[in-house]
């Protein structure tokens, strides 16, 4: 009896803490939250308009963000959960060679490795002039040029990538997903596309 | 005979009056508020320059070269003003069918503030990286304090443009988004928050 009752207060312990981690996101938010539930964390939440990730919100006010970010978007599916968070730069303008924003992404991709383990990158000069350094904002702007990184850990998909704004201002951004709240969009999304077609 | 050379030396009178009023005219800024700006600029590239000179390459020497060529840009842009007041040649801006000017004193205050609050924010980052003696966190620290530096030179050059009306940075957000947008919220570590 005594066995049976530790058994179950672990199973209990375990099950509670994996719904703990699922729960815990970036930026002190949490996974699978509503609109309204995430407003009790003290955070401003936006709308915007639909997108193809769902209902798109714009968040301030969070617990926690880190000094170079400029703007954090929020996805959350039909059924009104928070499955996806994307946390965009400052810029790094009149900056044509990128340095400035390599730099920081050199610095984030150390600290996601560290956390999610290895990536795996994709960093792809373009062609012709796009393979010059001084062309690398200008090379990602024309989509020539690819510079991101992918992490997967049991239950997140993360990419860190630099984007661009023109031919010298670049921006780094972070994509965060629940992998089990976004398979859940995806078939809602799928179901509904096809109610409509 | 001599109407004609009266009319003649009148046009002649009116032509050289109007000169000696283009040449009188006073500038909106002078010359002496110009070199004490760049004589700010001057102290900053000095600084940054020493800096520089610490490191022999490396991410941190690149970041701080950055903050150098905006703060030369600074300069470039004051001297440009100051030589076309001693020079009287009027120069102007159009960024669409409208001429940049001068930014109001509430503007530039506006952007004070943001300087202001910039400085701080680098003067913390600069203690936070002193506490450290070496390795990867300082690095990372150091890494960090450079890019609110940046920020600074940033918002000097945007305010030294303002004041006296280049378009390089514009004094209100591009998008229309209001002045007093709520804060992104608590700057934390990034290891913390990520």
């Amino acid at each position: 009896m005594r066995i049976l009752s530790t058994l179950i207060a672990i199973i209990s312990m375990i099950v509670t803490a994996q719904a703990q981690s699922i729960g815990r996101a970036p930026l002190g938010l949490e996974w699978g939250l509503s609109q309204e539930e995430t407003k009790k964390l003290g955070v401003e939440v936006t709308s915007q308009a639909d997108d193809s990730f769902g209902k798109a919100v714009v968040f301030t006010k969070l617990p926690q963000t880190i000094a170079d970010a400029d703007t954090v978007l929020g996805s959350y599916g039909y059924d009104d959960r928070l499955y996806r968070i994307v946390i965009l730069s400052k810029q790094f303008p009149n900056d044509p060679y990128g340095n400035a924003v390599l730099a920081r992404y050199s610095s984030l991709s150390a600290i996601l490795s560290e956390k999610y383990g290895r990536a795996a990158q994709t960093h792809q000069k373009g062609d012709s002039i796009y393979a010059e350094q001084r062309y690398f904002i200008s090379g990602i702007q024309g989509g020539k040029t690819y510079w991101y990184s992918n992490y997967s850990a049991p239950d997140l998909f993360i990419q860190l990538g630099i984007i661009a704004e023109d031919s010298s201002t670049g921006r780094w951004r972070i994509i965060y997903e629940n992998k089990a709240l976004t398979n859940s969009f995806e078939k809602s999304k799928r179901a509904k596309e096809k109610g409509t077609l | 005979m001599k109407k004609a050379l009266i009319g003649t030396m009148a046009i002649i009178i009116v032509l050289l009056a109007t000169l000696v009023g283009v040449l009188l005219q006073e500038p909106n800024t002078s010359v002496f508020e110009i070199d004490r700006d760049r004589a700010a600029v001057a102290s900053k590239i000095a600084l940054a320059k020493d800096e520089s000179a610490k490191y022999s390459g490396g991410f941190i020497k690149d970041f701080i070269q950055l903050r150098l060529a905006i703060l030369s840009v600074t300069d470039d842009m004051l001297e440009q003003k100051r030589a076309s007041i001693i020079r009287r040649i009027s120069m102007t801006y159009p960024v669409g069918s409208k001429p940049v000017s001068v930014a109001t004193d509430s503007e530039l205050d506006d952007i004070l503030q943001e300087l202001k609050q910039a400085e701080d924010q680098a003067a913390q980052s600069r203690k936070e990286a002193a506490k450290y003696s070496g390795g990867l966190v300082q690095s990372l620290a150091l890494m960090k304090a450079e890019t609110d530096e940046m920020g600074v030179a940033q918002l000097r050059l945007k305010f030294y443009s303002a004041k006296h009306g280049f378009p390089i940075l514009p004094t209100s957000p591009k998008d229309g988004s209001p002045k007093n947008a709520a804060p992104l919220g608590k700057v934390v570590g990034d290891k913390e928050a990520l």
